[in-house]
């Protein structure tokens, strides 16, 4: 009998819950994919240190799994809340009748339930789908060729979605009926009867606020693009913070700020049902104003993620080639004592097989600051060392490269570097002058951009700086740094891989041991590419979960505030409709407002966005231009569809709730 | 005097077959201009739909309904919203102001669903305004105004547009005696100063002594017309008493 009435209703209020059907679908959807990643059987082929990382991005997917089911767990809370006011009404009436409280809550369990199921097998089916195309662009980014690919279910995945989501609907259950049992039911047959009070504060606050608003966001984006994207930087945080209240200084005075402009153009004011739809939305953005800067601030991140996310990633890439021209470099550095790291090896057991060519280079020191290179300007690096190299071991690593050899005059000097904070500064330097003061002499730059590489394989780019000097000058120094660079002519790489990470065992059991040196290793490029790759892709993925999270969470609130203002204006349109407004006029009203109210946190987020694509794209393009074109373009059609979804099922839905009571 | 309205052997049933019930059965009446009219009869009569019917919101099963020399019932949708911008001006007994909307807004409303030019707006509701008594509410919103001031805002609202025809439904309903007492004057002056036609449903014999003329309806009929002529109102009151009594009186026969 009560299962009976909730099948009905669920049939009867499916246009009530579409936008509940819809977010638990995308919401299961989601979450099945993305924990249905590790599933695809052509991981199980990839090399170990790549498989470490695929079952690393399986738990850092898992970890934030808990994070993203609280979201969704709020949300269709949220959304609950919102389907059980909606029908107040009807609860109040079964109770008239006579029905218990507990047979009420009975018909909401059996409800909710039934919506659950339907919604986990419609989102589970939709994510299996989805989770097939994600597993392709997975097989992409771990550099697996495409015909690796199976379809695959992943049953663990399926399991854990119905165990999470189970747990988010008993929730809800366990919800409705305390508030169930808080109803009296006089409050359930007056609902949706009381007036709202409009409070307007003087226009004059919030023409104000709007003031400091703007004043907060110029200074956030003022900060921002001088700083670049520098976490460690103070002012990083302040430009965040007030990026954070020019956002809902923004949100609580628009309206008070709109009303005030609109009212001074009568123009616009008086025309049409402009009014109502200018006062609809400011007592909708007066009340949410903190929910709709939270979700601009989702948005953003949601916009920002999405857009440069895989060119973060084709960047950090591709800075992986610079930090790795060879296959392998064994690193010296010295202490007091002047080693130079052929003679050690040559005195270890170690033995470089003749598969691999080699060749060895010394750096030095004089003591010549970065500063001191730069004259005046000031840098974080201002008291780090200039390294200098001798044109001769230079042109040895040229060759081992295949390149063409450098000749310079006594006289003449190459400036190399690979850091990314000092390039640019260093392209200045070059710019204003060619000429150099080495040890009280003057010398000539040859090169008029830096060049930019690394002189060795390494897990970054932190060659600073290093000058390329004719031998003599060197003669008298100490070697610092000796390096050792190997590259493969044939063979396993594997193999000869192996030897390098066991270096330092190398040298303590065969060594003399009365070495005095600071410290020695073994860098391959295989491992630092893996450690790259892995972890971008698991960025990547954290990073396009969160988002998409985000982007249904803040449209399905968005929906469900709109159509919570529908069921609450029946009363306003029904007087509207009195007064002789046309069902067009009324047609036109309702799309107006909504997508005003849709379009609002969108604008704004967009503007953060175009700051922020701009701050992340000059910190990544360091090495290489980037284009985020394609990859824009893909957020922009993620979002057009979501987004467009959600919209027309809110407008839809006002309309349906509208014209039925009209 | 110019006939406004002409309602002409006018039947409404509601129902399928075999079960009819017969809201409006044969009603005929006509309103000359400048006249307030009152229409009077027990709950479930009729005058509600008899209300609903020349207001275009509901539709009648046969019969004409004449406004202005257009018979309405024969109106497409979007030339009767028109009509009903133009011609009718309403009030109802819950107000139906706009609560999210000051008074000022509120009577701006009619006029901009109008299409009135935004130039002429201000001036209008001004002089509506001062003739009402609501200049010092014009700023306010629903909430912050009494029963009575909401309902002249509604009153302003609906002869802002200067229809030919203005329909009240129980206008005092929702009101305190004095708050009443004040509306219907306005009524009065308005329909004497400025020759507003005015139609108004009521039950409330009190509220229906401001009336010229009352239409008596029972059980979908015209059951009795009283035409106030040099009466004062306490004499007119006292005839609507005797008509109602009798009006109730008919039930004794059921007993």
């Amino acid at each position: 009998m009560y299962s009976k009435i909730a099948i009905k209703n669920v049939k009867k209020s499916f246009k009530d819950y579409a936008i509940y059907f819809l977010t638990l679908t995308l919401a299961v959807c989601i979450f099945y994919s993305f924990n249905a990643i590790g599933s695809q059987k052509a991981f199980l082929q990839m090399d170990a240190s790549s498989q470490a990382y695929v079952s690393l991005l399986v738990k850092a997917i898992a970890g934030i799994s808990v994070f993203v089911s609280i979201i969704l767990g709020s949300l269709i809370l949220y959304a609950n809340n919102f389907l059980i006011k909606k029908r107040k009404k009807e609860l109040g009436i079964y109770m008239t009748l006579g029905m218990g409280k507990r047979k009420i809550s009975h018909i909401l369990v059996i409800e909710t339930l039934l919506v659950g199921i339907i919604s986990l097998i419609s989102g589970l089916i939709l994510g299996i789908g989805v989770s097939q195309g994600l597993s392709i662009f997975t097989l992409k980014l771990f550099d697996l060729p495409y015909n690796q690919y199976h379809f695959a279910i992943s049953t663990g995945a399926i399991g854990k979605t119905v165990l999470y989501f189970g747990i988010m609907f008993l929730l809800v259950m366990l919800f409705n009926v305390v508030i169930i049992a808080k109803y009296k039911i006089i409050d359930l047959l007056t609902a949706g009867r009381k007036n709202q009070e409009m409070k307007f504060k003087n226009p004059v606050l919030y023409f104000i606020t709007f003031i400091l608003c703007v004043m907060s966001l110029g200074f956030a984006y003022k900060i921002i693009l001088e700083i670049g994207l520098n976490i460690t930087n103070n002012r990083f945080l302040v430009s965040i913070g007030l990026g954070i209240l020019g956002t809902v200084l923004f949100f609580f005075s628009l309206s008070g700020f709109m009303l005030y402009i609109i009212k001074k153009n009568k123009k616009i004011y008086l025309k049409g049902l402009n009014i109502f739809v200018i006062k609809q939305i400011n007592s909708k953005v007066n009340t949410n104003f903190l929910s709709m800067s939270l979700i601009c601030l989702m948005l953003f991140i949601t916009i920002g993620i999405l857009s440069t996310g895989i060119s973060f990633k084709t960047n950090m890439d591709e800075s992986l080639e610079i930090k790795t021209p060879f296959d392998a470099s064994i690193y010296l550095i010295n202490k007091d004592k002047s080693y130079d790291i052929e003679t050690l090896l040559n005195k270890s057991n170690f033995k470089i097989s003749n598969q691999e060519a080699y060749i060895s280079y010394n750096l030095y020191e004089t003591g010549m600051k970065i500063k001191d290179f730069f004259e005046n300007e000031k840098s974080n690096f201002s008291n780090v060392n200039v390294d200098f190299i001798k044109t001769s071991d230079y042109n040895k690593i040229l060759s081992l490269k295949g390149e063409k050899k450098v000749d310079l005059n006594p006289n003449e000097v190459l400036i190399l570097s690979s850091s990314s904070h000092l390039i640019h500064s260093v392209n200045e330097r070059l710019k204003s002058s060619n000429k150099i003061m080495i040890e009280d002499k003057a010398y000539l730059i040859k090169n008029h951009e830096v060049i930019l590489e690394n002189l060795q394989t390494d897990v970054m780019a932190i060659n600073f700086l290093t000058i390329v000097i004719d031998d003599e000058f060197l003669s008298n120094y100490n070697i610092t740094k000796s390096v050792l660079n190997v590259k493969y002519l044939e063979g396993n790489r594997e193999e000869h891989n192996k030897k390098y990470y066991e270096i330092q065992s190398y040298i303590s059991e065969y060594g003399d041991e009365n070495w005095d040196f600071f410290h020695i290793d073994g860098i391959t490029k295989d491992s630092v590419y893996t450690e790259g790759k892995g972890l971008t892709t698991i960025i990547l993925f954290i990073g396009i979960y969160i988002g998409m999270v985000f982007l249904i969470t803040s449209m399905a609130v968005l929906a469900l505030q709109q159509l919570s203002e529908a069921s609450d204006s029946i009363e306003r349109y029904k007087a509207l409709r009195r007064i002789g407004a046309t069902r067009e006029m009324i047609e036109k009203t309702i799309f107006l407002q909504t997508l005003l109210y849709f379009s609002l946190p969108v604008i704004l987020a967009c503007l953060h966005s175009v700051i922020g694509i701009n701050v992340v794209d000059s910190f990544i393009s360091t090495f290489q231009k980037t284009d985020i074109r394609s990859s824009a373009l893909t957020t922009a059609l993620i979002f057009v569809v979501v987004y467009g979804g959600y919209f027309y099922t809110t407008y839809t839905g006002y309309k349906n709730i509208i014209r039925d009571s009209l | 005097m110019k006939n406004i309205l002409s309602v002409e052997e006018i039947e409404k049933y509601y129902g399928s077959k075999g079960n009819v019930i017969k809201a409006i059965d044969n009603i005929s009446f006509k309103v000359d201009k400048g006249e307030f009219i009152g229409i009077m009869g027990p709950s479930g009569s009729g005058k509600t739909t008899l209300l609903n019917c020349i207001s275009t919101i509901d539709n009648v099963t046969t019969g004409k309904i004449i406004i202005n020399d257009r018979d309405i019932t024969r109106l497409k949708s979007k030339l009767l919203d028109k009509f009903r911008q133009n011609e009718l001006g309403f009030i109802f007994q819950d107000f139906n102001l706009l609560d999210t909307l000051t008074a000022y807004e509120n009577i701006a409303l009619a006029l901009t669903i109008k299409g009135e030019k935004f130039s002429q707006i201000d001036e209008k509701i001004n002089s509506v305004a001062k003739y009402l008594e609501i200049e010092n509410q014009l700023n306010k919103y629903p909430y912050e105004m009494s029963g009575g001031q909401k309902q002249r805002v509604a009153s302003a609202r609906a002869i802002v547009t200067d229809p030919s025809l203005v329909l009240a439904d129980e206008p005092t309903g929702a009101l305190d005696s004095k708050s009443s007492r004040l509306l219907l004057e306005k009524f009065e002056s308005l329909n004497r100063d400025l020759k507003t036609t005015i139609l108004m449903v009521t039950h409330d014999a009190f509220t229906a002594s401001y009336a010229n003329r009352i239409l008596f309806i029972k059980d979908g009929k015209i059951f009795n017309e009283l035409i106030r002529g040099s009466d004062n109102r306490k004499e007119f009151f006292n005839k609507i008493i005797e008509v109602t009594t009798l009006l109730g009186g008919d039930d004794n026969n059921v007993f």
